[in-house]
């Protein structure tokens, strides 16, 4: 088990906007481990969510290194950039970031798309994976046919598709229910007795429960 | 993700959005048609007015006093041995007939206008290639018995009696009555009379109106396949010659006014191509303007797209491929379009009016660059878009 998979060190993340600078992350360094459950937690504007892009590869710390697996992730263009976020690391979000206009199947095809996976091949991995998560009798359907909870278990298969090691969850349970919110962190929880490496931002102290360690953030910094 | 990927993704996002997709293809879709068409008919346009010419013949030369009109007796004039010999001189001429113009005052539609009368022997019908609509030319024969004959033009022929076709009627030349024996049917015309609205006499019978046996115009047949340039450039040095080394005849061929035809017809394509190639410019600028659109719009599928794996190369491919597509299924549009309305016109109008292959490239080609060109930007500014921004957008 590699202690220092995900290590960020002295991380920092800036906005400028014209005259005034905000300074949402400052100098945070933190190690996760492969296989690792951790929830970050933390009042609303603490940074939590620009964390979660920067581990992520979506976005870029002004300041600081990060090491993904040993390797200094800034040192990747574009294009291995894209590459990461497509094999790599799986992302779900509160607002479940879909593509209304297309069916459960294709939004969990679309990292598939951009994997290089042969065509014929993709159909069938999206099913099972959204077999995986409960919804083998919905493949067809839009978005906006289907519930909150059946929405986010597409996310959740659109995530894991490409059997990724990290899945990046941020609030994953901020819409829905409790009952359906419990139902989401099970098959997280599932995910990661499968190895792999969660991190999931959170509100609620019962969802962070299913964590195994809590990260606590305030004002862009760790506490 | 392959080329295929691309082009099923964009398209399937083209398709959503039915309606828009449409309507942006509208503009292309009318630039198209209009280059095509404006090609298509200026050349169809370009053939029927030269066939026209040449039945009317461009085996012939022209040779005319340029002042004939304003200040006839102070003119420099052939004689008839002097245009005889010129059969002679020049080996190159198959035939000739002198011409001998008068002007008269007619009443035409209740109007008074003056009407050209041509005095002609009886071969320059021949040797112009004018047959007579109905009725008949008149003889060699009727020439020498100075017969009191004449031929109409076919516009002056209905603006005189209307359509009724019948010959027999008479019209007064200088005091003297001729019989109308003849239509003299339509043609494109040139040098200095149109043949549609002249009258036609008897030479002889010409030359005793006026007086005199003068001649200012002659007609000359080339024989087959003499070159034209050369045939005029003998006439004007032989003609210089009488004239003691001044130009004073004008010397014209069809084949010159065949070029200076191909030269408007070139300038009217040109002109109205660039207004077709304005309007498909117009199309374009008006598909760049909904990507544009379409890229703000759809800011947050470029993000979910990102966070799955998209490269900045595979989104600005799928915005590229989205407007190449606009254009060219826009296009081929305008082109179907166009080969619709050019077959109904052909049809109806009895022309064989038809688009080329070059104006279907054309036309393809033109609204695949402007796909190109026009699609570059808006791709560029979706590939460019963060994501996390991207995603926070609503
Ligand atoms: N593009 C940006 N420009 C300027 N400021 C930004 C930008 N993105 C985020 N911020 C600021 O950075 C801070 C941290 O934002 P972040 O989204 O990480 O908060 P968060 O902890 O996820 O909050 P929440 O719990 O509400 O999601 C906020 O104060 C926010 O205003
Ligand atoms: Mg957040």
């Amino acid at each position: 088990m590699n202690p220092n998979f995900i290590k960020l060190s002295e991380i920092k993340k800036i906005y400028t906007m014209g005259e005034t600078v905000f300074s949402a992350l400052n100098g945070i360094s933190l190690s996760i481990a492969r296989g690792e459950f951790v929830a970050i937690m933390g009042a609303s504007g603490s940074g939590k969510s620009t964390l979660m892009n920067i581990i992520g590869c979506l976005d870029n710390p002004t300041a600081g290194t990060y090491l993904l697996d040993g390797e200094d992730v800034a040192k990747n263009n574009d294009k291995e950039l894209a590459q990461i976020r497509n094999k790599r690391i799986g992302f779900v979000f509160q607002s479940f970031n879909l593509l209304g206009k297309q069916s459960a199947l294709d939004n969990v095809m679309l990292p598939l798309l951009y994997s290089g996976l042969l065509r014929k091949n993709r159909g069938k991995i999206a099913s099972e994976a959204l077999e995986m998560v409960g919804l083998s009798t919905k493949l067809r359907n839009k978005p906006s046919e289907m519930s909150g909870g059946e929405r986010q278990r597409v996310a959740i298969a659109r995530a894991l598709v490409n059997n990724p090691e990290i899945i990046c969850a941020d609030e994953p349970t901020g819409n829905l229910d409790s009952q359906t919110s419990h139902e989401i962190m099970e098959i997280l929880l599932g995910l990661n007795k499968k190895g792999r490496t969660i991190i999931l931002v959170t509100h609620e102290a019962d969802i962070a429960g299913y964590a195994q360690r809590i990260i606590r953030m305030r004002d862009g910094g760790i506490v | 993700m392959n080329l295929l990927d691309c082009i099923t993704s964009s398209f399937s996002s083209l398709i959503q959005h039915k309606l828009r997709s449409c309507l942006t293809m509208l503009g292309m879709i009318i630039g198209v048609f209009a280059i095509t068409t404006v090609l298509a008919i200026s050349k169809g346009g370009k053939e029927l007015i030269l066939s026209e010419f040449l039945t009317a013949g461009t085996n012939i030369v022209m040779a005319f006093n340029a002042q004939m009109e304003t200040r006839m007796d102070k003119l420099a004039c052939l004689t008839e041995d002097q245009v005889m010999a010129m059969k002679e001189v020049i080996p190159q001429i198959a035939d000739l007939s002198p011409m001998h113009f008068l002007q008269i005052p007619l009443k035409v539609k209740g109007r008074m206008k003056q009407i050209t009368v041509l005095g002609v022997p009886e071969n320059f019908f021949r040797v112009r290639g004018i047959k007579a609509s109905s009725g008949r030319m008149f003889t060699g024969e009727e020439v020498n018995r100075y017969e009191k004959v004449c031929v109409v033009g076919k516009e002056l022929f209905y603006d005189l009696f209307g359509k009724t076709k019948r010959l027999g009627q008479e019209i007064r030349v200088e005091g003297t009555t001729f019989r109308v024996i003849g239509v003299m049917g339509h043609k494109l015309e040139f040098g200095p009379i149109n043949i549609n609205t002249a009258i036609g006499v008897p030479s002889s019978c010409a030359m005793r109106l006026l007086g005199t046996r003068d001649i200012y115009a002659v007609q000359f047949l080339a024989k087959e396949g003499v070159s034209m340039p050369l045939l005029k450039k003998r006439i004007k040095n032989h003609l210089r010659q009488i004239f003691g080394g001044r130009d004073s005849f004008d010397v014209h061929s069809v084949d010159e006014l065949l070029s200076m035809l191909n030269k408007v017809m070139g300038v009217i394509s040109i002109v109205l191509g660039s207004i077709a190639g304005i309007s498909i410019l117009v199309g374009g600028i008006g598909i760049m303007n909904i990507m544009l659109v379409s890229v703000s719009e759809r800011t947050r599928e470029i993000g979910i797209r990102k966070a799955c794996g998209a490269t900045k190369g595979n989104i600005l491919l799928q915005f590229l491929i989205e407007s190449l597509a606009l254009c060219s299924i826009g296009g081929g549009m305008g082109i179907l379009a166009s080969v619709g309305l050019v077959l109904i016109i052909s049809t109806v109008m009895k022309v064989a009016f038809f688009i080329s292959g070059m104006a279907i490239i054309l036309g393809f080609g033109f609204s695949f660059i402007v796909g190109i060109f026009f699609g570059v930007y808006p791709a560029y500014i979706a590939a460019k878009i963060n994501p996390v921004e991207a995603m926070r957008y609503e």
